[in-house]
């Protein structure tokens, strides 16, 4: 993906959202739309970033839209898998450390809020490569098992690419 | 028929968001609550919403409740991470007290 193709994708996905604002699909609404997002993201690169979005948050609308898919599923398992604790009321929650490879900013970042969003387990911390993590009834404490409990699906699909 | 399933639909979010609001009740350990209540604004809410989105079909109306949706979904994580993380700096035990 080159930095043209997703300066478009960018504006088009702002346009939308513009769109959906004045809840009108007219000419005047798009050709308003298209200009001031462009000049926005022009206004916003040259003046108020140190570098441009396409090296802070490199993403791909479709690979996006797949993982957040992927997301909702794995939301939907744990959170039934959460029921039969509930009712029975054994919780020993327990604090475990695991080690992630990813590497820039962004994807740590929609690591550890993926991990928070799945019901049954919060980050507590980050340090470099190191998550702490708090675990509803935690299977084992020792880090690569409990990464592989935890995050294993997850981080394959950053992986990916996003 | 379209309005049935999206009834049916944020009649099982309902019940998604009473079963964590039972969870907070049965536990007695501060923990264990943000763990299981997480379950009320993720599981519950998205359900609810998708629920709503159906029930209106195709309009700007759903539109705008999905990107209501996605901001949700991406600050949610963050509160929850800022109040646990707090609670653990300032010496929560996690069994009992």
């Amino acid at each position: 993906m080159t930095n043209k193709i997703y300066t478009l994708q960018l504006i088009l996905l702002l346009t939308l959202f513009w769109i959906i604002l004045f809840e009108r699909f007219t000419p005047i609404i798009i050709g308003t739309g298209l200009c001031i997002v462009s000049l926005s993201i022009w206004f916003s690169e040259k003046y108020l970033m140190e570098s441009t979005f396409y090296e802070l948050f490199p993403f791909n609308i479709f690979k996006l839209l797949r993982y957040a898919i992927f997301l909702v599923i794995e939301i939907y398992k744990s959170g039934i898998s959460i029921i039969p604790v509930i009712f029975t009321g054994t919780a020993k929650p327990g604090v475990v450390e695991i080690h992630t490879e990813l590497e820039s900013n962004i994807l740590l970042v929609i690591l550890c809020n993926s991990i928070t969003l799945t019901p049954g387990t919060i980050t507590l911390d980050i340090q470099g490569h190191r998550l702490l993590v708090l675990w509803l009834n935690p299977k084992t404490m020792q880090p690569t098992m409990a990464g592989i409990y935890i995050k294993g699906k997850i981080e394959q699909k950053l992986k990916e690419g996003i | 028929m379209q309005e049935t399933i999206g009834t049916l639909i944020i009649i099982i979010g309902v019940v998604f968001v009473a079963i964590g609001v039972i969870g907070i009740y049965r536990f007695d350990n501060f923990y264990a609550r943000a763990l299981v209540s997480s379950k009320v604004d993720t599981v519950g809410y998205l359900t609810l919403m998708i629920g709503v989105m159906i029930k209106n079909g195709f309009s700007f109306f759903s539109l705008k409740v999905f990107v209501i949706l996605v901001i949700t979904m991406i600050i949610n994580p963050l509160i929850t991470h800022s109040m646990v993380r707090s609670a653990h700096i300032s010496g929560y035990k996690i069994g009992k007290e």
